[in-house]
């Protein structure tokens, strides 16, 4: 990708999100900066002087306690938290064996105005430094961040010193005291209400299939392969031996393949390329019958592959099951 | 379903612009159709690829059509014309702002001349989920071969389509992908399993003195299972292990295993996988020391470390280059 791709991408990605967040506002009582839907995860570098591996804050689900839903949210702090978010767009976490809830955030607070957290075990006063704060992180620039300050407190080298909020995205960035120095958080992914993904630059092949048992009478299996490259500075430029540019196939519990896409298929004998610049998705449709027969319930794999000149350089695997008709 | 929450951004961000944007022509943007009707085809990828300007105005182009690629630009009243290149003239495709029940005339390459939007609030339903405040267009006077009815959704697309294609046949195309704007994807339920490398290239620095971090590049992989099946996937793993990155060179030779300096409990483990993405993290470096591996390419391979045989794994290939 050209560096001014790169650059037009990163615009419009800013553009297309803060369209969302910049309207949302208007409309809305409150912005949220905590989305706690199931299924949200967050990717945060750590940096300092011995950062630690990258961390993975995710929600995998819900829960009612006293008549109210809380969100499990794990990898956000030192132990798993059950969080909700009032009306008022005040973060509460629940102790489910003190049966006690208690603020986390008051994020409404408006800027120069302090709460009371109970956020860390070091820090029990929170200040709103600015509503309109500047991120800089791997999953982009942001200018509207919502930056909190935490006065020292009761533990000496330990604590959080600042946070940056992003709103309908959640925390971008965080600052704490260990014993060896400043550590921080920096968010670079994030994949948010199931639709808004943000993502430094990145590299990556997956497999896609539309589902995970298949039990109807003639089923048929979508599989699409995503070859996404937005690394500024590196186009990726695949060649392939012939007019084929991927090929699919499936396996039964005991390895024997069972399906192969190209089967039967012919292709121009003429090499050819493929320049990704962002993203690009091939897609085949399996039907999951042999000799015209449904295949046998039972476990499968399916695997999809470039088939680039030096083989399988990019391929992803998925498991899925065929169920007697229901 | 899904689409719940698509909507809430859609529609505020209505309230608040101006006019939504029913097609959104960022580059890099993407569209992945199932075709169905009375000869089902292959699904349809659009993408739109690249910008270029002509006659001083910005168009994208638009590939994956089998009628050909174009090239589109929209108005400031939101009006999208393809630009012909062969009479250096704009065509109208869509006027989404008309007035609704208003016949416009179009240039459309799939027939017949004429377009209406019918409403603004259509109900929608479709693999991607279901839901108001789509836009439905049509052409009043198709009969046999046409565009009968067109669904769009506010920085989505297209959605939907259904399309006489002669006599008593016709065609439809679902949206079961899209990724606009580089940060909104939607897409129907699903099963994935993803590896995310942090770079393609990779230098090692070895402008002297020598310094090790420089000198050896650390790659960083995210492997994803992504699951949005109504039904939790359940896996079997033989041990604390959950997965597994091993790095090969262009000879297939290992020259790194993520789990070869670490040791995990022996207890078998079941786990559930339920709605959403389940993300682990592998942080690799190239070498050893300071020495790098060689400059070449080389591939990552994670895969989950269930019971049986592996099947949930993804490759990516990458390269080191060594820079003085």
């Amino acid at each position: 990708m050209t560096g001014a791709s790169v650059a037009l991408l990163n615009i419009m990605r800013k553009l297309l999100l803060f369209s969302f967040i910049a309207g949302i506002p208007l409309a809305a009582a409150s912005p949220d900066y905590f989305p706690l839907h199931v299924g949200n995860q967050w990717v945060y570098r750590q940096g300092g002087a011995f950062p630690g591996e990258p961390v993975v804050v995710d929600i995998p689900r819900s829960e009612v306690f006293e008549g109210r839903s809380y969100s499990l949210v794990r990898g956000f702090g030192e132990s798993n938290a059950w969080l909700r978010m009032d009306e008022n767009g005040t973060l509460h976490a629940y102790d489910p064996d003190r049966r006690q809830e208690l603020v986390w955030a008051a994020f409404a607070t408006p800027a120069g105005g302090t709460y009371r957290t109970a956020i860390n075990q070091c820090n029990n006063m929170a200040t709103v430094e600015s509503r309109d704060a500047k991120a800089s992180v791997p999953a982009g620039e942001f200018g509207n961040a919502l930056e909190i300050r935490y006065p020292a407190a009761n533990c000496a080298d330990a604590g959080l010193t600042s946070e940056k909020y992003l709103p309908w995205i959640g925390l971008v960035e965080r600052t704490s005291l260990t014993i060896a120095g400043p550590r921080t958080w920096k968010l670079s992914y994030a994949r948010v209400g199931g639709v808004t993904v943000l993502s430094e630059p990145e590299h990556s092949f997956s497999l896609t299939l539309d589902r995970a048992e298949y039990s109807d009478p003639s089923p048929v299996l979508t599989g699409r392969m995503t070859l996404r490259s937005t690394q500024p500075d590196t186009p990726r430029e695949l060649m392939f031996p012939s007019g084929q540019r991927f090929d699919l196939e499936i396996r039964n519990e005991a390895g024997d393949l069972v399906f192969l896409w190209s089967e039967g298929k012919f292709f121009t004998l003429a090499l050819g390329s493929e320049r990704i610049t962002g993203e690009k998705n091939w897609v085949a449709e399996v039907p999951l019958v042999r000799d015209r027969v449904r295949l046998p319930a039972g476990n499968y794999s399916a695997e999809g592959w470039l088939t680039t000149m030096e083989g399988k350089r990019y391929a992803a695997r998925v498991g899925f099951a065929v169920r007697p008709v229901r | 379903m899904r689409l719940a929450w698509v909507l809430p951004f859609v529609l505020c961000a209505n309230a608040a612009a101006q006019q939504p944007d029913y097609f959104p022509l960022h580059v890099g943007n993407q569209w992945v159709y199932r075709v169905g009707g009375t000869r089902p085809a292959e699904p349809l990828v659009l993408s739109i690829t690249r910008g270029e300007l002509f006659d001083g105005r910005h168009y994208v182009l638009l590939e994956g059509w089998t009628r050909g690629n174009f090239w589109l630009r929209q108005d400031e009243k939101g009006d999208l014309y393809r630009f012909n290149t062969e009479t250096r003239q704009d065509e109208l495709w869509y006027s989404f702002f008309a007035e609704p029940g208003r016949v416009y005339r179009n240039q459309l390459p799939w027939c017949c001349g004429q377009g209406r939007v019918a409403s603004r609030d259509a109900e929608f339903r479709g693999p991607i989920g279901s839901g108001r405040g789509a836009l439905e267009v049509g052409d009043p006077t198709v009969f046999q071969i046409g565009l009968v009815k067109e669904l769009f959704l506010p920085y989505v697309g297209l959605v939907s389509r259904f399309e006489n294609v002669g006599g008593p046949a016709v065609a439809t195309y679902d949206l079961i992908y899209a990724r606009t704007g580089g940060v909104t994807v939607v897409e129907e339920p699903q099963v994935s399993f993803r590896l995310t490398l942090d770079g393609s290239l990779y230098y090692s620095d070895q402008m002297p003195p020598l310094d090790p971090r420089r000198a050896v590049p650390q790659l960083t992989a995210r492997i994803t299972l992504r699951n949005t099946q109504p039904q939790p996937l359940r896996l079997t793993f033989p041990s604390g292990q959950l997965f597994e990155l091993v790095i090969r060179n262009d000879k297939g030779e290992t020259v790194h295993t993520w789990s070869a300096n670490k040791l995990f409990p022996q207890v078998v483990q079941s786990l559930e996988f339920g709605h959403g993405e389940h993300s682990y993290i592998a942080v690799a470096r190239l070498g050893a020391g300071d020495r790098p591996l060689p400059e070449g390419r080389y591939t990552a391979e994670a895969w989950l470390t269930t019971q049986g045989r592996i099947v949930y794994s993804a490759t990516a290939g990458f390269e080191i280059m060594h820079v003085f």
